[in-house]
């Protein structure tokens, strides 16, 4: 028997692990980018800022690094990456029962460790603790691998994985087309800006191994958004989601929904796939809504949902609401 | 040697007045010793680094919101001798006999009322006797499956029981906890100092749990209700629903229908069978308690009353952990079993008793006074480091409803030697062991050593600055 609030508890964690994994990836990418371009001629920190919930102010053009990384280390937002180590933690606190042990005593130096880390630490110090959170969500996806039964719960962590990657590689790719890759041929540092796409979504070496030295808008859609085999593509994710959906019972719905976010249509031009993604986007949402709405909506949200906290990262508003009979309650209502 | 500049106002658990380990506390009050300070604090700090990195935790809250502290836990244990361990487990045993007679009688016949035992007044101002139990029989005839009663050992070295928790009782996965940090830090003491092991609590308690089920339920689902994340507990609900290998439910994961107890899950409604119930009386049911209640599940005493889902504890329990009710428990053993009480009560004032309020009154200083029914050391005033006002205050409380209070003289708990910063300084300590009480009762080997980490302090509830320490039941191997 899998408790509804356990099979939700597993999908969000699945889900805020893999958004801190992309951010952090998205922001070592980005960081390589600007070393390699000089001066102000870095752009799209913006919209990776946008990607952690918060619109910068005038004042944060001055030192963009310094405002991304106060973004991600803001525990208070729960869309920043520390945010989102935050409710992974607690959806897994609410749910060790159901995943190896081992994933705590990873996930949760994990957390501390970003939790203490000095905003104003230099770069190589910074970066370290986001390489860190790669390895460890590395390892978090070993002990899962490893350890864990193959039941409806980790059917659950793993859609809210593949549901997260989908929406966030989408995300990533379109501000990185939008931003970092320029019309036209002959911009300089076009290259090194290529990279920066590929790395922001963990593509760069299967593209390489793949397309060799060519860089190309076609063959770089054709991996992240079409090929089934690459583990990171939105076609993987798609394919993943709707194998796990086919052991639950009653899945009908959600089934059609996801089946429906497959990427059939092919994308030529870069408006086109600014379309594509967000239409795409649309129905994963639609689609995880089905989802929810089928197997979580039984019981109603709490405070410490991570369902409140998510729907606020999504509107890009922190407002967490709060209950206070019922905190109070959950403190004093028992236990001498 | 490091005992040497340590010396305690009181009874020390550890060494004797001249400074020397007791004689069951020899073989690690020298290793210790030997360890050294600087030892000692390195392994303090790998202690505390386990604890951190473990997530064991509890929640405080400061008023702004809830805290969720790491478990604060000094290396150097407490030792008890396993013979007069052996004395302390039979005087549990039977004061839980006589206790979960008392609860039963209460609910049933009043037997106890009508022979002049306990006042009637007593009973009908009672807060946690709750009408909706009148008339059950449940179980083995048990009401308080799981019991923690704080035993404390005043300055001439015996032992009281202090209070008894028949609600829901908190602190056994810190005991199981500490003592895996112990082992951890202190691998070679393991091996041949007769330290008793305290795991098999985990197991006996779900065995206990299943000997409950509803009449033809072979195998029953067992459930553990947690109030939530934000309960100082949540950390034990999680580890004993993990160790039993049992779900963690909330009140919004149940469901009750046609008086039967279901648990939501992906495949639809799952009949339930047994809950251990960490959410307190008030909250447990919103139909027959606090209506407010958002933590519990409604219809879930109408389920209990048809016979339909066992509750541990059984609703009402707390009847008998009211603290006036306490100072009559050695009639009640008396009563109920014919027997002497093996460990006595702390001396208990009953305010409502005109006499016996004067005297307190007039000496306030000299006294503790606790209200009848809370918990978690709350209400607490010791009178001897109250200021003026708050003697004053107290004073007022008690003349405006002395039915709610009680007053104990104050018992100079004892002491063990604790890792201060300012080095290895005495702090005061008491003991809750756990009892589990079925067609058998079991008491644990120890339990937790509560410790006031602030100097002369002698609160120990977590909640409030306290830490807690291993208790090992050592066995004496003759030669030594």
């Amino acid at each position: 028997m899998l408790l509804c609030r356990l099979a939700e508890n597993a999908y969000w964690m699945g889900r805020y692990l893999e958004r801190a994994e992309d951010l952090a990836r998205a922001i070592l990418a980005y960081e390589q980018v600007r070393l390699d371009i000089p001066g102000q001629r870095a752009p799209g920190w913006q919209r990776l800022a946008a990607l952690a919930g918060v619109e910068p102010g005038e004042a944060d053009a001055l030192d963009p690094t310094a405002f991304v990384v106060r973004v991600i280390l803001d525990r208070k937002n729960p869309s920043s990456l520390l945010g989102s180590l935050q409710a992974a933690r607690e959806n897994l606190r609410r749910s060790r029962s159901l995943l190896p042990s081992e994933c705590w005593h990873t996930l949760n130096p994990l957390y501390l460790r970003l939790a203490a880390l000095d905003p104003a630490a230099p770069p190589a110090e910074l970066r370290e603790a986001l390489e860190g959170v790669l390895a460890s969500n590395r390892e978090l996806a070993g002990h899962v691998t490893a350890g864990m039964l193959r039941d409806a719960g980790y059917a659950f962590l793993r859609m809210g994985t593949h549901v997260e990657r989908a929406d966030m590689m989408l995300r990533v790719a379109t501000i990185v087309a939008d931003t970092l890759i320029p019309p036209g041929h002959g911009t300089p540092f076009e290259d090194v800006r290529w990279m920066g796409l590929l790395k922001s979504v963990g593509a760069y070496g299967t593209y390489r191994h793949r397309y060799h030295a060519a860089t190309g808008f076609r063959s770089a859609l054709e991996l992240l958004l079409y090929e089934r085999t690459f583990p990171r593509s939105l076609a993987h994710a798609i394919q993943e989601i709707e194998r796990d959906l086919a052991g639950l019972p009653g899945n009908a719905d959600a089934a059609a929904a996801f089946a429906a976010c497959r990427p059939t249509r092919a994308v030529e031009t870069r408006s086109a796939l600014a379309r594509f993604a967000d239409e795409v986007l649309a129905r994963i949402s639609q689609a995880s809504a089905v989802l929810e709405r089928t197997y979580f909506s039984s019981a109603p949200p709490s405070p410490e949902d991570g369902r409140a906290r998510h729907v606020a990262h999504k509107r890009h508003a922190p407002a967490v609401e709060t209950r206070a009979i019922g905190e109070h309650q959950k403190r004093r209502g028992a236990d001498a | 040697m490091l005992w040497k500049s340590y010396s305690s106002e009181t009874f020390d658990e550890l060494l004797t007045a001249d400074g020397r380990p007791r004689p069951a506390a020899k073989a690690i009050g020298d290793y210790i010793s030997r360890l050294g300070a600087d030892e000692l604090r390195s392994r303090q700090r790998a202690a505390t680094a386990e604890i951190r990195a473990e997530g064991i935790t509890f929640v405080v809250s400061d008023g702004r919101g809830n805290l969720d502290r790491e478990w604060p836990f000094d290396v150097i244990p407490r030792v008890i001798d396993s013979q007069e361990w052996a004395r302390v487990d039979r005087g549990l045993q039977q004061r839980l006999e006589a206790l979960n007679l008392f609860i039963g009688d209460l609910y049933g016949q009043q037997q106890v009322v009508k022979d002049g035992i306990l006042p009637r007044e007593v009973l009908a101002t009672s807060r946690f006797f709750l009408p909706a139990c009148v008339g059950m029989r449940p179980r083995h005839g048990v009401w308080a499956h799981i019991c923690g009663s704080d035993l404390v050992r005043d300055a001439d070295g015996s032992l009281y029981v202090l209070e008894d928790n028949l609600r829901v009782p908190s602190g056994v996965s810190y005991m199981l906890e500490n003592r895996s940090i112990s082992k951890r830090v202190f691998p070679e003491l393991f091996r041949d100092e007769g330290i008793k092991p305290v795991d098999g609590y985990s197991s006996r308690l779900y065995a206990l749990l299943v000997s409950l089920a509803p009449e033809g339920v072979s195998e029953p689902n067992v459930v553990l209700l947690t109030p939530g994340v934000g309960n100082s507990a949540y950390f034990e609900h999680c580890y004993l629903a993990q160790q039993m290998g049992i779900e963690l439910v909330e009140g919004s994961d149940l469901v009750v229908r046609d008086d039967r107890v279901y648990a939501r899950t992906i495949a639809g409604l799952q009949p339930v069978d047994v809950i251990y119930r960490r959410v307190g009386d008030d909250f447990l049911d919103p139909e027959v308690f606090n209506p407010e209640s958002l933590i519990g599940c409604r219809g879930l005493v109408r389920a209990w009353r048809a016979g339909n889902v066992a509750l541990a504890n059984a609703p009402g329990a707390g009847v008998a952990d009211d603290k006036l009710v306490y100072s009559y428990v050695p009639d009640l053993i008396r009563y109920y079993l014919g027997e002497d009480a093996i460990i006595p009560n702390v001396p208990t004032f009953r305010l409502f008793d005109e006499n016996q309020r004067r005297e307190v009154v007039a000496d306030l200083r000299r006294f503790v006074v606790k209200p009848a029914n809370e918990s978690g050391g709350y209400g607490v005033v010791v009178g001897s480091k109250a200021s003026d006002a708050e003697i004053e205050a107290c004073r007022a409380s008690i003349e405006a409803d002395p039915r709610n209070f009680v007053a104990q003289p104050i018992v100079h708990l004892s002491t063990a030697p604790t890792l201060c910063d300012e080095g290895i300084a005495p702090r005061h300590l008491d003991l809750r062991p756990f009892v589990l009480s079925g067609a058998e009762t079991y008491v644990t080997r120890g339990g937790l050593t509560r410790v006031a980490l602030r100097r002369g302090s002698l609160v120990v509830n977590s909640s409030q600055g306290g830490g807690s320490k291993d208790t090992f039941i050592v066995e004496q191997t003759g030669g030594g």
